[in-house]
């Protein structure tokens, strides 16, 4: 039974020698801590933000279905609700037409459009159609539209004002009739009658989504599988679970990424506890073996350690959340909800702060300190105080960890985890590969320490031989000085290199997919602008354009149960596709003959299981049309899966010979301008184009990226910070704990700026070493980033690329770094006279 | 006469094949008795007074404080018997820095539970014996090292233990401060009455004591005062 009296006596001394003698080694363990929980709880406020604001957008506009029927954004015939709603199970059917509305201007993104019939949502949708209120029989005109709040204040539009849209290469008006309530919906949408969409959109007869309601006692399973077996190609029946998880399922992998990584910023501040509670172990050693001789237990005196680690990884954990409650904030405010990634963009996301999970983060990061102290709590209670009370013996005993098996193997484990597939969508063995090759390095440290250190050669210089022979006779603490740099380098190092190796990769994929010089296209990602054949022909016969190049794309569905999958159609040779896409497998075999070529993305690969020589068939104009898997390529644009055909087999299955997309180059000695400008006054009053130079497009596309990758850039930051103050701890701490080994050395006629770069060399050795292994295990754990985690993440392979330079500057900068503390942390021990440094007790 | 200490046939060795450090070693103390031990550095001086606290494990033998045979007893059980009846005096005086002279002194009372309102008059009782009452606010930066082991004696007998063990008390301080340390020593064991071990090279600083035994080749001899 513990004696809770005298731990806590033991506790209040110890914090007291911590709180006198080293308040910024407290600081700087508090703040590691507070930095890798602000950052995990940072993540997690914003991203559910973003999907409550999914979900309570996807909710309001599925409202109460049963069951959706959901096809292609070209639609399918109306005649398919009319069978619906004679179905024998189905109570109600609402027919939609759910279209993303191209706006003209071009430059603005398109407008989310939902039209439908008031009277039968009513039932299915109530409180958006409530939201109607008394403009609802005002809808049937043909250009009527009801905006969201949302909509109106990005448009900059009020009740009476007309809302320009492209129609198919013509400009139109509609006419706000009603502006919603905020609390309506919150995202960007416009509501029209759906009559009067089909006639102004000219979608006559044609609707892309049924909502149903099932008769009370139908299984909806049931009817779902009977309605799959004659809906038209390219059109399922989905549950509305499916609907609701579309927007959660497609970020997942990039959410779970984040929250990794801000593991991976709270552990590397765990380990920042370690290290500095072990070297301030072995300060206060003498003081902690006179404890123990006055009768604190050992149960005691690890309890009063431990309460050490845990009282600043609470203070560290609450102050952390409270920092990271106001990140998310002003991220939310001026950044936006999606952390970079564009398909989980929430416009009116709000910061919602529940504290059961800020409870959660608070406690992880509070154990993350505890178990940083946990060993140095254990090895200095096992330690004889009378050993401890000696003067001269200032080691911990780390003779247990320099077996090497345990390290061995979990490196062993590390490497095997790693071919592991996926699990539910996710690179759960990846991570753990990580962890247990992390875990396993760090293991081998002290076994390294000592073989390394060990091997130090004398030079002959005094300065250098003393200060490698105290590294040597000093190997507990070495070894945690190292370790804490090794961490904290090797992921620095990691993601350096992951990161370095996918913007180049993109880049590279970037050059070849815009070889062109201009890229036109419809308002990007809108469903009702178009080129016709007319407008295609009299641009490509501009002067100064060389040549031209269309493209239909839109989004069409494999699976009920998958993100739609985006189909390029495109002029293609197929015996030359390696020239325009960036290939990466093509079929052995040719295909059959009469079947056409199709040419899958890798998501495609992974998300369905395709194969290149496989048949594969894709629904056009409601029939299933079979094609030929002539190869893979790499796509980073379409998280969901692309599909590139050839356009002319495009226009043999659909008859539409319509482009939303083009890549125009230009006559030598044309500009740019000038073929904008002949662009828009061939096509005027069209205004529907966006006209972008492909550099300035690969510019954009390159910020992005970047904007994508902050939080990556973010934690690197936190693990050089980590590391320097973990170098700049270790560096003072013992400095500290050797005053009176510089006044000895000082009275035996060692110059101060001898025992200044004595102790410097001591810094630099080490953290050369720290920078070898780094850089090794960095490396290491780079191929798992690289070939596993991001591979069954997103879905797309990128080239290593090791970024030299910076992995050159890095290096120096840390053992630069080491260099600087160690003179700055040597010049503060020795500000004392030798004479009274040898005369201390401590 | 109650027994404080008895040692029987007390035996260690550091290493397998080494020569015992402590070879069959007998000793009784009574109770008030102060007895010095003088030897040769290496001779095991230390090693005999942290295994008569409790610190280390004899090979063989027994350790009987106050009748209690410390062999039975497992860590938690050593260490709490140590901290109610035995009190030290190192060499190094071993001072937190950090605490008060009064909290320094108070210490072994916390540990104790014995609460403020009474270990602290104790405490300054203890430090007026030693003649550094005045002092009772000061933190040990700022004192000497006479003062440094005066406080250490304080806190060695401010919670009456059975037993002080003093290992080299005056190893680092001058002739004359040695002189003045021991008179308080002694003073003071006669004041608390407890029994008292002082571990020590001098001979002068060894006639202070009831009693002198010599330690050499493992076992204790007596000598005369």
């Amino acid at each position: 039974m513990i004696d809770w009296r005298s731990a806590r006596v033991a506790w209040q001394v110890l914090a007291l020698s911590q709180l006198r003698e080293q308040p910024l080694r407290v600081l700087a363990t508090v703040l590691a801590i507070a930095l890798g929980v602000a950052l995990g709880a940072a993540v997690y406020l914003i991203n559910a933000a973003a999907l409550t604001q999914f979900d309570q957008a996807t909710r309001r506009l599925i409202g109460e279905a049963d069951i959706v029927i959901r096809g292609p954004a070209s639609g399918f015939d109306q005649s398919v609700f009319v069978a619906l709603a004679r179905e024998s199970a189905v109570s109600v059917a609402s027919p939609v037409l759910e279209l993303r509305l191209a706006l003209a201007p071009a430059n603005r993104p398109a407008l989310p459009l939902l039209a439908l019939d008031p009277f039968r949502a009513a039932a299915l949708q109530p409180e958006l159609v409530s939201a109607l209120g008394a403009h609802i029989t005002a809808l049937f005109a043909h250009d009527a539209i009801v905006l969201s709040r949302a909509a109106a204040d990005t448009l900059g539009l009020r009740r009476s004002d007309l809302l320009s849209i492209n129609v198919g290469g013509a400009v139109k008006s509609l006419r706000v009739i009603d502006i919603l309530p905020g609390d309506a919906y919150p995202e960007p949408l416009g509501i029209m009658d759906i009559a009067a969409a089909q006639w102004t959109l000219e979608r006559l007869g044609r609707i892309n989504r049924v909502d149903l309601r099932l008769r009370p006692g139908s299984d909806p399973r049931l009817v779902r599988a009977r309605l799959n077996q004659w809906l038209p190609a390219g059109v399922f029946a989905v549950t509305p679970q499916i609907e609701r998880g579309r927007a959660s399922s497609a970020s997942r992998a990039y959410r779970v990424n984040l929250d990794m990584l801000a593991l991976v910023a709270l552990l590397t501040g765990g380990f920042l506890v370690f290290s500095t509670q072990w070297l301030s172990v072995l300060r206060r050693r003498v003081a902690l073996g006179l404890l123990r001789c006055l009768g604190v237990t050992r149960a005691q005196l690890r309890l009063a350690l431990l309460a050490e680690t845990l009282a600043s990884g609470a203070l560290g954990s609450a102050l952390g959340v409270e920092l990271g409650a106001l990140i998310a904030m002003l991220t939310l405010r001026y950044l936006g909800a999606d952390l970079g990634n564009r398909q989980f963009a929430a416009i009116a996301a709000t910061l919602a702060v529940h504290p059961v999970p800020l409870l959660g983060f608070a406690l992880i990061g509070t154990a993350a300190a505890g178990a940083g102290g946990a060993l140095p709590a254990w090895q200095a209670a096992r330690r004889s105080p009378a050993l401890a009370l000696k003067a001269g013996d200032a080691e911990l005993d780390l003779n247990r960890l320099v077996t090497t098996a345990p390290g061995l193997a979990l490196l062993a484990a590390g490497a095997l985890l790693a071919w592991l597939p996926a699990i539910g969508g996710l690179p759960l063995p990846g991570y753990v590969s990580i962890a247990a090759l992390l875990l396993g390095s760090v293991l081998l440290v002290p076994a390294l320490t000592r073989r390394l250190i060990g091997a130090l050669p004398r030079t002959g210089q005094v300065v250098l031989d003393t200060g490698f022979a105290q590294l040597q006779g000093s190997l507990s603490s070495s070894t945690v000085s190292l370790a804490s740099m090794i961490v904290s380098f090797s992921l620095m190092v990691a993601m350096a290199i992951m990161v370095h190796s996918f913007r180049d990769s993109f880049e590279l994929w970037l050059a070849k997919l815009l070889p062109a010089d201009l890229q036109l296209r419809c308002s990007l990602g809108s469903d009702t602008c178009a080129l016709s054949a007319a407008e295609q022909s009299r641009i490509a016969a501009l002067a100064g354009v060389a040549r031209a190049e269309f493209r239909r794309v839109q989004p069409i569905f494999l699976q009920a149960d998958h993100a739609p999958v985006t189909l390029i159609a495109r002029d293609l040779p197929a015996e030359r596709a390696a020239d325009t896409l960036p290939l990466l497998r093509e079929a052995r075999e040719p295909g059959a003959a009469a079947l056409p070529p199709v040419w899958i993305s890798e998501a495609v690969q992974d998300l369905y299981g395709y194969q290149p020589g496989q048949s594969l068939a894709l629904p056009l104009a409601g029939r299933a049309q079979s094609f030929f898997i002539a190869g893979v390529w790499r796509d980073y644009v379409h998280a969901g899966g692309a599909l590139v055909i050839r356009r002319q087999d495009y226009l043999a299955a659909t008859g539409d010979g319509s482009a939303n997309e083009g890549s125009l180059w230009r006559e030598p000695h044309t500009s740019i301008a000038a073929i904008e400008a002949a662009i828009r006054a061939a096509l005027a009053p069209n205004d529907a184009l966006e006209l972008i130079s492909s550099p300035e497009l690969r510019e954009r596309s390159l910020l992005a990226f970047d904007q994508a990758f902050l939080i990556t850039y973010a934690l690197e930051a936190i693990a050089v910070l980590i590391g320097l103050v973990g170098v700049s701890v270790a560096a003072s701490s013992t400095a500290l704990a050797r005053r009176a080994q510089f006044g000895m050395l000082r009275h035996l006629g060692m110059l101060r700026r001898q025992v200044l770069w004595m102790f410097a060399s001591e810094g630099i050795a080490l953290s050369a070493l720290a920078v070898l292994y780094g850089l090794l295990l960095g490396a290491l754990l780079s191929l798992i980033l690289v070939y596993v985690i991001n591979r069954q993440s997103f879905n797309w392979s990128i080239d290593l690329s090791v970024p030299w330079l910076q992995l050159a500057s890095l290096s120096a900068a840390l053992i630069i770094a080491s260099a600087i503390t160690a003179l700055w942390s040597g010049r503060a021990a020795m500000s004392q006279d030798p004479i009274r440094a040898v005369r201390e007790d401590w | 006469m109650r027994q404080v200490l008895r040692l029987e046939a007390l035996s260690k060795r550091y290493r397998a094949g080494a020569a015992p450090v402590l070879d069959g070693l007998q000793l009784q103390l009574n109770d008030g008795e102060f007895l010095a031990i003088m030897g040769e550095s290496g001779a095991g001086k230390s090693t005999l007074l942290n295994i008569i606290a409790g610190l280390e494990r004899p090979d063989s033998g027994h350790v009987l404080l106050d009748g209690i045979d410390l062999r039975t007893l497992d860590d938690d059980a050593l260490t709490r018997l140590r901290r109610a009846r035995v009190g030290f005096v190192f060499q190094a005086f071993h001072i937190l820095p950090y605490l008060t002279v009064l909290q320094n002194v108070a210490l072994p009372l916390d540990l104790l539970g014995i609460a403020r309102a009474e270990r602290e008059p104790r405490a300054r009782q203890w430090l007026e014996r030693c003649g550094i009452g005045a002092l009772w606010h000061s933190y040990p930066r700022e004192l000497s090292g006479g003062e440094l082991q005066r406080i250490a004696i304080a806190r060695a007998l401010v919670h009456e233990p059975a037993l002080l063990l003093a290992d080299e008390p005056t190893g680092n301080l001058d002739a004359a401060t040695a002189g003045q340390i021991l008179r308080v020593l002694r003073e003071q064991l006669q004041t608390s009455a407890a029994s008292a071990i002082l571990i020590t090279h001098s001979r002068a600083a060894a006639q202070t004591a009831d009693r002198i035994a010599r330690l050499q080749d493992g076992r204790l001899t007596p000598e005369v005062p």
